[in-house]
């Protein structure tokens, strides 16, 4: 077990590594020079060369990318370009925060309330209920979520006026104004992954009900409520958990449009923002904490299956 | 017919009163089980027409068929597992003491599974639940039915794995059913089932997808336990050769009817319905180089004959064999439906 658990993470830092080593290579080939942009429209030969030298831009790409792996494994990934501050200040100490808080609480709304309708309309398949949620899969699912952004905040921040509809308040400061300011940009986030869930459980769960088990453990005099929540559950949490680690990737996209739509100070919104000002050293930040996500994500549920399935269990 | 070895379980008449013994019922007494007109209609299709049979308390009693003649069908009728959605269920299902149970709902079938009637099912590799331990499998239902705490829930659990032969019990409990062999998992599905001390013991093909090597071992296995709790138990077979030895009585189904009933050893020793002698013909004999094969096409449902459902395959037929339906009546020892039957 302790070695599986060794490899599989052996085997996620070396992915980080590409994954910092394609990201590195690809901004530096973006069109688009940083330098012009500091200097602005009039500038001498002299101050552009200086500035190349102080920024370290005139090496050679692999020193480049050495020079900056060494200091981002260190945590000093550099100052911003324009605003002068220190990246790893606000890309991990503020925007991090704000983007998981944001993607934790759409995830927690789309598995609370996702697995018990996938639930439901597996257990009463071809019933109204079946009917209304594989409208609403279906509806969730091809729905542009910024458009459903958009839609909450006219509807619930502005005609009615029930919620904040810009900016974040952390939770942990202030519970209520947190959750206040939440509620719209998670209720929009979480839709796509809330429809996936009920289509999930509810396909996965219609096929476990058929399996001889749950047809011995009914044999057995175990009631309905047990045979669905403890014997069928049970046995599509294993699928169920590596859709929502696959789907992560999904997750993070919608939080950058969500971020943009609410003004989310997130990780989503600095990338926006550095791209629109061609900051390297912050779309690269941006790109590697997303990619760290991810991959720490998929880490997890590979680490988990052993625990949901027992027959993956290591002898 | 080779016999296979079941050892000292053999039928009941031959069974010694070392073994416990069987309690004959005392005469006049209610059959455990008695099922009347019990029909079912899927659609179009009648899966079962008008199936009778019952049970003494204490007998085994064999299903026999081919696939698709309804015995598995039946077995979870009785277990009360085929209501909602199948709708077209009629007839009557009365257990002693019970009642007529095939309109009872579902909270008086939770006090019946698991409790009075308990099954086996065909492959228990997959009818355990392969996520959960073995021990925690046998527990729940000996802390819910019977209400055991965990520790007296956990000797029980070892008591019965023990009964059913698996050795080192004890560590057995903290096992995943895939770390078992087939053997072993359908071991631990009769003491699950065995657990409540039930009246009536379904098995469903408990055999069929375990090696012929270990057949012999599980069938002795339910035939002793079932006697020993003076169970009645049923088996749903496609074996012959196994149902004359481990049954009391048999039906014979096709097509969902009931074509021949009665003790084994008069209906399968001399069948008198086409359709058992053909049966009986398909059993591999090693004496002999030929097998009989039935002529081809398997029972269909499609058409709700007024017939005979063995009328279009049976070497015997008359004319009215496809057009009225015979009736199931006594002839000489045995049950039988059939207008042209063998002498």
């Amino acid at each position: 077990m302790l070695l599986f658990a060794a490899g599989k993470i052996l085997q996620t830092l070396m992915v980080l590594l590409i994954v910092s080593a394609v990201s590195f290579t690809l901004l530096k080939l973006a069109p688009g020079d940083p330098i012009q942009i500091m200097l602005g429209t009039e500038y001498s030969p002299e101050a552009y060369t200086s500035l190349m030298k102080q920024l370290g831009l005139d090496r050679s790409m692999i020193e480049q990318y050495l020079r900056w792996l060494g200091s981002f494994v260190t945590g000093d990934w550099g100052v911003s370009y324009v605003s002068k501050a220190p990246i790893f200040q606000f890309a991990v100490v503020e925007a991090l925060p704000v983007t998981l808080t944001l993607a934790a609480s759409a995830l927690a709304l789309s598995v609370l309330i996702g697995v018990p309708l996938g639930v439901l309309a597996a257990t009463r398949r071809g019933s109204i209920w079946d009917a209304a949620t594989s409208v609403f899969t279906l509806t969730g699912t091809s729905f542009p979520s910024f458009y459903l952004g958009i839609l909450l905040i006219w509807l619930f921040g502005v005609k009615f006026g029930l919620f904040p509809t810009m900016g974040f308040v952390a939770p942990w400061e202030d519970f209520w104004a947190g959750v206040s300011h939440l509620t719209l940009p998670a209720i929009t986030l979480s839709i796509y992954f809330l429809a996936m869930i009920v289509r999930m459980t509810r396909a996965n769960l219609i096929e476990v009900l058929e399996q001889p088990y749950i047809a011995a453990a009914r044999a057995r005099g175990e009631p309905n409520w047990r045979v669905v929540w403890v014997h069928g559950l049970r046995n599509i949490l294993m699928p169920l958990v590596t859709i929502l680690g696959l789907q992560l990737g999904a997750l993070l996209q919608g939080a950058v449009l969500t971020e943009t739509v609410f003004s989310l100070p997130g990780v989503g919104q600095m990338i926006t923002n550095a791209v629109l000002n061609r900051e390297y050293g912050i779309v690269q930040a941006g790109v590697m904490i997303t990619a760290c996500l991810f991959i720490t994500t998929n880490l997890i549920v590979d680490l988990a299956y052993p625990y949901l399935d027992p027959r993956l269990r290591p002898r | 017919m080779k016999p296979l070895d079941l050892g000292t379980a053999r039928a009941s008449t031959t069974l010694p009163a070392a073994l416990g013994g069987r309690i004959e019922p005392a005469a006049g007494t209610e059959p455990l089980l008695k099922v009347e007109g019990l029909s079912l209609t899927r659609g179009e299709s009648l899966i079962l027409d008008e199936v009778a049979f019952s049970l003494r308390r204490g007998a085994t009693l064999g299903l026999l068929g081919e696939s698709g003649a309804g015995k598995s069908t039946i077995a979870l009728a009785l277990i009360g597992l085929l209501r909602k959605p199948e709708v077209g269920l009629s007839g009557t299902i009365t257990l002693d003491g019970e009642g007529d149970v095939v309109d009872a709902p579902e909270k008086a079938w939770l006090k019946l599974r698991g409790r009075r009637v308990a099954m086996i099912f065909q492959d228990a590799s997959a009818a355990l639940n392969p996520c959960f331990t073995i021990g925690r499998q046998i527990m729940t239902p000996l802390r819910r039915v019977l209400g055991l705490g965990r520790s007296a829930a956990r000797v029980r659990a070892i008591e019965l794995l023990e009964s059913v032969g698996l050795n080192d019990a004890p560590s057995r409990l903290s096992a995943y059913p895939h770390q078992l062999s087939g053997g072993m998992q359908q071991r631990v599905m009769i003491a699950i089932a065995l657990s409540s001390n039930p009246d009536l013991l379904l098995a469903d093909e408990p055999t069929s997808a375990l090696d012929v090597t270990i057949q012999a071992q599980i069938i002795r296995l339910i035939l002793e336990e079932t006697r020993r709790r003076s169970a009645s138990c049923i088996f749903v077979l496609h074996d012959l050769a196994l149902a004359s030895q481990c049954c009391d009585d048999v039906v014979v189904l096709y097509g969902g009817q009931v074509v021949e009933t009665g003790p084994s050893r008069i209906v399968l020793d001399a069948p008198m319905h086409p359709y058992t002698q053909a049966l009986k013909g398909c059993v591999l004999e090693f004496d002999t180089e030929e097998l009989e094969p039935l002529p081809s096409g398997a029972p269909s449902f499609a058409s709700k004959s007024p017939g005979c459902r063995f009328a279009d395959r049976c070497a015997r037929a008359l004319d009215k064999c496809a057009a009225t339906k015979p009736p199931l009546v006594a002839t000489r020892g045995r049950k039988l439906a059939c207008w042209n039957p063998l002498p």
